[in-house]
């Protein structure tokens, strides 16, 4: 009886140590990356990632801002492959930076190769960690491959299923 | 009627003038031989003036800030691609270096997305990585050096060339040739009298023959059929071809012949034509940068390149180098003053070994099978490509020298009475699939049996992560699930029983997954791999990268199966990058003759397998290094650096395996005998010391996963499976699926202060 008691008194004492913890919480600023388009980002919360995991840079370096820029003016003279090859350059010096990954995917979408901006979207959703701005981007990145390739449903589908919580 | 007069007064003319007859049908006859010879050496020069073997290219290094680099790094870099060190004003391709810092002016280099121009640069580096790049207008935010030239496609005949446009020759080279070898050049008209006269004076005194009076034109001619046969007639014709390519060709586009066409070493199967490769093969500069001492050098071996090789000959060479440098003099293409001083100089050839060792055949065959399945042999000796490859010549150094260390460490140990033990490196980059460094034997330069590509060998436990991952991708089980290691009995289609045994030959009962996984248990894994079934693992390993999907036999969860280091390099690194299967590379780009890309080969990738399971499989990867079969590595590195890896041995002990990652390198290592003898070694004890040094001598960052948005990280006992606090019971951190059904350890009460938000969300949802 006496144990039972004991146990309730340590749930409850957990309990509020939840409550203070979560409001402590959220007395914090939110976090909030840029992305590569400079708009701001949401995070979700990922800060108990221990020893083993880690989360997205979002900080690019020097080196790859200006080769996503080099990249950029290539896809503006149409030239997709040089502007592939330049973000290849990039992803050798930041290779798990989104953006890079993100970008990529949109030039093969615009050069007409869905099934890999598909892949690549699906890339930039496994190194996301939880950044909403680039999930997003790669859900629409997923989805026009698929419509382009003429898989409307399953381009609904995966749209549904990043909504569900 | 008309046809039968005709002959009929020909014979008549040859009756009445019999001599002028005969005259008539020698000179008909001749020139029938002279158009014969016109056509034959007008289209050799014209139609084709050379073959042009494809040039194969290393990976540019680029520098930018915060790449891992230090100075010593860096100028061994530089030295390998010909840069000199100058103390005073520094032109393309020198360097200065001082404590943290190196200056340099880069080298002018089309590469395939265009040329970029020459420029002064300072690197300055900061605790193993660069901290600052200048240019002249400031901070530069990247910048590719020149890629070194790791060799050529050159066809079967072993002719090589660099072939250089006029302009890229030195004005001294030509000068100092026309001295040197033809004086009248600019006035003959192909062969030169007074030069034969001479040489003929010259023979006559000597009574054998020492000097040649053949014209650069003759010389030409000479080089483009290959016939050192000495005969008359063949000299004749040699002296009418010169004279008819004289006749028909400019004197600059003769002279720019010679210089690309001349044969000036030989190298193995490689013939060396040309002064542009020739520069190459001796010093491992380009052309434009050599000195006096240099040009005079290879002004030198045009007489004889194997009777004047420096290499073994080095006083005979050296004496000939002083003769060109006095004859310059002499004839005022240089001063006195510059002549005595030069020839006082060494022959400044780069050393045999350090040149061989930067052939890599292993990796160059590697690229030859890559570009035969785009292009015919011909395209590939003859239209001038380039190939821009992925070899890291700094990573692939420390394979050979972290390989070579390692087989002779093992060896020692071995009987004395053993042959050789041989081994094999791949390394490859995490994130982009591309091949670094390639051996594919013991030997560094041996262009042999290639084991990296085509050993194919039982895999052992290296087959084990991807049972793990078949078990995980269900989502019936997680890392901390509990699986029976004991007795198991399989039977076979044939009939019999198969039991396997752990290594150790105990028994460990109900062990988590990622003990089993770490400690790579065998009895654990067969019980697994059947209740997940043979047939998927079969299926996921071909999906991974396994070239063909392997029988399904039960033995396989075991790795019965028999691949090559590189198709193992293909598994682990769809593993390292998150399940994403990017086929391997080892060449980025073609570009033709003229500069314009022909072909890229593209990064691509293919979801083969969940990236969340892949995920928590990679815990139980670094979990083997920390405590498991691979811990032993672990003095190579600091405490902070997380790398994931998976030793394999094969049966009887034939086959030593180790195959892991960091956060930017894959590598694989094998270690055997080509006989199939058993080495008596383990993964660990064989493969992974080698692997270890080695990864620890290339570097790298942490291998650093993003975790993926639908797991959560808890404390797990690692015996037990019950979720534990981060100080209680036997402690690891894992990523689970919120959905998990966990008990609490006893006595492991949860402490929350020591947990984050998501945990605490997460638990919410389980204790509810």
């Amino acid at each position: 009886m006496a144990r039972q008691c004991d146990q309730l008194i340590t749930a409850v004492f957990q309990a509020l140590s939840l409550i203070i913890m979560v409001t402590g919480c959220a007395g914090l600023p939110v976090q909030a990356t840029q992305d590569a388009q400079g708009t701001t980002a949401p995070q979700r919360g990922s800060a108990d990632t221990g020893g083993f995991g880690s989360s997205t840079t979002s900080t690019m370096s020097a080196a790859s801002q200006s080769l996503l820029q080099q990249s950029r003016s290539q896809q503006r003279a149409g030239d997709y492959p040089q502007a592939a090859a330049t973000l290849e350059r990039a992803l050798r010096v930041d290779p798990s930076q989104p953006a890079l990954w993100l970008e990529l995917g949109r030039v093969r979408l615009n050069e007409g190769q869905f099934a890999q901006a598909e892949q690549l979207g699906r890339k930039v959703l496994s190194i996301a960690g939880g950044n909403l701005a680039f999930e997003s981007e790669a859900l629409d990145l997923i989805s026009g491959a698929l419509r382009a390739q003429g898989r409307f449903e399953e381009a609904s589908q995966i749209r549904s299923d990043a909504s569900r919580p | 009627m008309f046809a039968n007069s005709l002959k009929r007064s020909i014979l008549e003319n040859v009756r009445r003038h019999p001599v002028l007859a005969g005259l008539a049908s020698i000179a008909i006859v001749f020139s029938i031989y002279l158009i014969y010879l016109d056509w034959h050496i007008t289209s050799k020069f014209e139609g084709r003036r050379w073959n042009l073997p494809a040039q194969v290219y290393a990976r540019p290094l680029e520098l930018f800030v915060g790449l891992t680099l230090n100075r010593v790094r860096f100028e061994q870099e530089l030295s390998r691609l010909g840069y000199y060190r100058a103390e005073k004003r520094l032109k393309p391709g020198t360097f200065r270096a001082g404590r943290d810092q190196v200056e340099l002016v880069t080298r002018e280099f089309g590469f395939w997305d265009g040329l970029q121009e020459s420029m002064p640069l300072v690197v300055e580096f900061q605790s193993g990585r660069i901290s600052r790049l200048t240019g002249t207008r400031g901070a530069v935010p990247i910048v590719r050096v020149d890629p070194l030239l790791i060799g050529s496609i050159f066809p079967g005949s072993g002719e090589d060339r660099l072939v250089l446009s006029p302009d890229e020759v030195p004005n001294v080279l030509t000068a100092a040739l026309k001295v040197v070898e033809d004086r009248r050049f600019d006035q003959h008209h192909g062969i030169d009298p007074v030069a034969i006269g001479r040489a003929f004076i010259a023979n006559l005194r000597a009574g054998e023959v020492t000097q040649g009076g053949s014209t650069l034109t003759q010389q030409l001619v000479k080089s483009y059929f290959l016939d050192n046969r000495r005969t008359l007639s063949r000299k004749v014709r040699e002296a009418i071809m010169a004279v008819i390519l004289e006749a028909r060709f400019a004197k600059d586009d003769l002279l720019n012949a010679y210089v690309n066409e001349i044969y000036l070493g030989q190298d193995g199967r490689r013939a060396i034509h040309g002064f542009g490769l020739a520069s190459q093969f001796y010093f491992s500069q380009p052309l434009a940068e050599l000195d006096l001492h240099e040009i005079a050098l290879l002004i030198a071996l045009a007489r004889g390149p194997s009777y004047y090789d420096p290499r073994r000959h080095p006083q005979r060479a050296r004496d000939r180098r002083n003769l060109v440098l006095k004859l310059m003099a002499d004839f005022e293409i240089i001063d006195e003053e510059a002549s005595r001083r030069t020839s006082v100089r060494g022959l400044d050839v780069v050393d045999r070994r350090s040149e061989r060792a930067s052939y890599y055949p292993a990796f160059m065959q590697l690229v030859r099978r890559q570009l035969h399945e785009q292009y015919r042999e011909e395209d590939l000796t003859n239209e001038g490509l380039t190939v821009f490859t992925t070899l890291d010549p700094l990573i692939q150094a420390s394979a050979e020298r972290k390989l070579a260390e390692g087989l002779e460490r093992l060896q020692r140990r071995a009987a004395a009475a053993e042959p050789e033990l041989e081994g094999a490196v791949v390394v490859t980059s995490t994130q982009n699939a591309e091949i670094l460094a390639i051996m594919g034997g013991r030997r560094v330069g041996y262009d042999g049996f290639n084991h990296a590509l085509d050993g194919r060998r039982p895999i052992g436990s290296l087959v084990k992560p991807v049972v793990y991952l078949a078990a995980l991708q269900t989502g019936e089980y997680n890392l901390a699930s509990l699986v029976e290691d004991a007795r198991i009995e399989v039977p076979l289609e044939n009939g019999d029983i198969w039991q396997p045994k752990n290594f150790s030959g105990e028994a460990h009962g109900n062990v988590t997954l990622i003990r089993a996984l770490a400690e790579s248990f065998n009895m654990a894994t067969v019980r697994l791999g059947m209740e997940v079934g043979v047939n998927e693992v079969a299926e996921l390993l071909h999906r991974l990268g396994a070239p063909d999907k392997p029988v399904a036999y039960p033995s396989l969860l075991l790795g019965a199966t028999e691949m090559t280091p590189i198709d193992i390099a293909q598994i682990y690194t769809s593993l390292a990058n998150g399940g994403f299967r990017s086929p391997l590379r080892a060449v980025r780009s073609v570009v033709d003759g003229a500069g314009q890309p022909l072909q890229r080969y593209p990064l691509e990738l293919q979801e083969a397998a969940d990236s969340a399971a892949v995920y928590q499989l990679n815990q139980g990867l670094v979990e083997a290094m920390r405590r498991g079969t691979g811990k032993s590595a672990r003095n190579y590195f600091s405490d902070s650096m997380v790398i994931a890896g998976k030793t394999g041995t094969s049966d009887g002990f034939r086959d030593s395996w180790f195959a892991g990652f960091n956060g930017d390198h894959v590598a694989v290592v094998w270690v055997g005998y080509d006989d199939n003898r058993p080495t008596e070694l383990t993964g660990a004890a064989g493969a992974l010391s080698i692997w270890a040094p080695m990864m620890a001598d290339i570097g790298g960052a942490s291998y650093a996963p993003v975790l993926p948005a639908n797991l959560q990280q808890v404390w797990i006992d690692y015996e037990s499976g019950l979720l534990a606090g981060p100080r209680c019971g036997d402690p690891t951190l894992l990523a689970l699926a919120p959905d998990s059904q966990l008990q609490v350890k006893p006595g492991c009460g949860f402490d929350l202060r020591l947990m984050g938000k998501r945990t605490l969300e997460w638990l919410d949802s389980v204790i509810n």
